[in-house]
């Protein structure tokens, strides 16, 4: 550098070299015109036929679509599946340069009517997207795609199929041609079945096929598979044994719970009317509803038991207490009144018979407070919690504006409302030994929720009482399972309607539990508005009860402890 | 004297430093082409795999629906459930 700085200066100063500048320049002026030309050129000349060739080179961005989760049953068997289909969709604007034979044979290989795809080309309209045939076996699309024909493009798509039918429908729900939840779990838990679409860039060719993907700008994120607490199989023989009962009744519906009594899971939950999932469209709008879970209705009889419940466990009445009922009880300005007259009975025959004067004598021995206070614990007009869409709350009237008559009718279940599943609840505190259970439509161990209401001696006598329900001379002979000790409870319930309860309108209900020794299994069974001549709860509900525990026991299996009337019972020493 | 050759010296290694990146780089791109069809052609491959089972699955499910499962057993293999009085249990 130092060299160089010296010779620098040892230089003249030189002046003249205009020749050299207008060389220079006009080199400069030259560049910059051939510049503008070629800037002319490109931006006005060829314009048009450069921006085509961009857009035929296209690079675009297109969505890579997530698969929607599954939902399971808890044997893993699948419920609700996503399987991948293509939706054909045309571009019109581009269709208009595609020889109409090409046309046809599309519309042939898609098999939809002459002409379809044809009209919807119309000179001067702008319309750049139209489906004209969704969700089609993968297939057939790749056969058309072989054709190669401008303007006509695929998607991904996913067809949600349900396996079960009918038989879960109300349930599991569906979603809509657009893969969104509409009703049940489908709904419930659209947020984590969804998954997140995912984005990429690819290369476009001259037909607008994609011929290259650039990269992954976001991956597609899968939606969370939902694991049910519903056994498929129970679930199964729940619903063709209630949809037998409703019909042989011509009854209008039917709902039916069956709860696990140790954990609180739902292992089968069905309703008749049903409907096909797979193509819901044109169903009689009140076959969607999951009446078991949204539907309310007064107990009845039903709730019997939590009365002489109530008033063991707050000492208001003994075990050996004999009631006079005389058929009739006047209650204030109002009578309660028996189908006969019972006279004098013990606290099991009351249950047995279902006496309405025995138990409201039994409910105004205690404090309106305390009976109220028993009655919510038990989770009537407490909502289950489940985030079922529509899912019932029930109602319970206050105690602070209760009359005497109002507690004795609550007693036999009116002025109470609740669904099939509360009821099944409520009923789960008599099985788990006074353990009132929270609910769970998804598989769990346990139940963490679960809190006493009363006490384990309460729970077993009551028990032993309801156990004669299911007896020869009880209500419900015909809910009895052969091995098995059942207790349980019938109700038949006049329906109540605009303008009061209606004649001749009843609900029949069962609510009971299996094996009594130590019950593994809650089942409420609702026959709405049987027409066949039968209408009491035994006699209608008893036997769909009755044949559904028995499947369902066995799917479980449970093991009989109906031990003394077992065929025959060998020991391990006559075993040879 | 020393100091223009080393500079040259220098230069020298640059220049073949930049020629050897640049070939390493054309490699590498080269490299990551071939990758990439080969993740395009795999890709592929595992979007027709899932298609199929996805197929296969429900096919799964349609045979072995309770419905389907109760006729055979009942009609074609002609079970029963045992009757009560058949069964003889043993109690440990």
């Amino acid at each position: 550098m130092r060299r160089f700085n010296t010779q620098k200066q040892t230089r003249k100063p030189v002046n003249d070299f205009a020749a050299r500048r207008k060389v220079l320049l006009a080199f400069m002026l030259g560049g910059m015109a051939l510049l503008v030309g070629r800037a002319f050129d490109l931006q006005v000349l060829n314009k048009q036929f450069l921006k085509q060739q961009g857009d035929m080179r296209h690079v675009s961005e297109v969505a890579v679509s997530a698969y929607r989760g599954m939902i399971l049953d808890r044997n893993d068997e699948p419920l609700a599946i996503s399987s991948p289909v293509e939706s054909a969709w045309v571009n019109p604007m581009e269709l208009a340069e595609v020889a109409p034979s090409d046309i046809k044979q599309v519309e042939q290989l898609l098999g939809l009517s002459e002409g379809k795809i044809a009209k919807l080309i119309i000179p001067g309209s702008k319309r750049q997207f139209v489906y004209v045939k969704r969700r089609i076996n993968p297939d057939l699309a790749e056969r058309v795609k072989m054709l190669s024909i401008k303007g006509v493009y695929f998607d991904r798509e996913f067809k949600r199929y349900y396996p079960a039918g009918p038989i879960s429908a109300q349930l599991v729900g569906f979603t809509n041609i657009d893969d969104v939840g509409q009703e049940g779990i489908e709904l419930a838990y659209e947020s984590l079945l969804k998954g997140v679409t995912g984005r990429k860039r690819v290369i476009r060719d001259g037909k607008r096929q994609i011929i290259a993907d650039i990269e992954a700008i976001k991956a597609p994120v899968n939606g969370q598979n939902i694991k049910l607490s519903i056994d498929e199989r129970i679930q199964y023989i729940a619903y063709r044994e209630l949809q037998a009962g409703v019909i042989e009744n011509q009854a209008d519906a039917g709902a039916l719970v069956l709860l696990d009594a140790k954990t609180g899971e739902v292992l089968a939950n069905v309703n008749y009317p049903s409907f096909n999932p797979n193509m819901p469209t044109g169903t009689n709008k009140g076959a969607f509803r999951n009446r078991g879970l949204t539907d309310l209705f007064e107990p009845g009889s039903t709730v019997k038991p939590f009365v002489i419940a109530a008033a063991l466990q707050g000492d208001f009445i003994k075990e050996g207490i004999k009631i006079e009922t005389d058929g009739a009880y006047r209650v204030g300005r109002n009578v309660v009144k028996d189908i006969h007259n019972y006279g004098t009975m013990d606290l099991t025959q009351v249950l047995k018979k279902s006496s309405n004067v025995a138990t409201s004598k039994v409910a105004l021995t205690m404090p309106p407070k305390y009976f109220w206070g028993f009655y919510h614990r038990l989770g009537f007009g407490v909502s289950a919690g489940l985030d079922f869409p529509g899912e019932a709350n029930g109602s319970l009237l206050d105690y602070h504006r209760w009359n005497n008559f109002a507690q004795a009718t609550l007693s036999f279940g009116y002025g109470v409302n609740t669904s099939v599943l509360q009821l099944a609840r409520a009923y789960t505190a008599l099985a788990d030994d006074g353990v009132l259970h929270s609910i769970s439509l998804l598989k769990r161990d346990e139940d963490s929720d679960a809190k006493r209401v009363f006490s384990s001696k309460t729970a077993k006598q009551i028990r032993s009482m309801l156990e004669h329900v299911v007896m020869q001379d009880g209500t419900a002979y015909l809910a009895r399972v052969d091995g098995y000790r059942v207790a349980g409870k019938t109700g038949t319930v006049r329906k109540a309607g605009a303008g009061g309860y209606k004649e001749k309108k009843y609900l029949s209900v069962f609510v009971g539990m299996a094996p009594a020794s130590n019950p593994r299994l809650v089942m409420a069974v609702m026959v709405d508005e049987p027409k066949a001549g039968k209408y009491y709860g035994g006699l209608v509900s008893g036997p769909v009860f009755s044949k559904v525990m028995e499947g369902a026991l066995r799917v479980m299996g449970v093991a009989q402890d109906q031990v003394e009337t077992m065929p025959l019972l060998l020991s391990n020493k006559t075993v040879q | 004297m020393n100091v223009v050759k080393i500079k040259v010296l220098l230069m020298m290694g640059l220049v073949v430093g930049l020629l050897g990146s640049a070939l390493a780089v054309i490699y590498s791109k080269y490299q990551s082409r071939l990758l990439f069809i080969e993740i395009q052609k795999q890709e592929r491959e595992l979007d027709r795999y899932e298609v199929e089972w996805g197929q296969l699955q429900l096919e799964l499910t349609t045979l072995a629906e309770e419905n389907r499962v109760e006729q055979i057993a009942r009609e074609k293999l002609r079970l029963v459930l045992p009757q009560r009085e058949a069964i003889i249990y043993i109690k440990p």
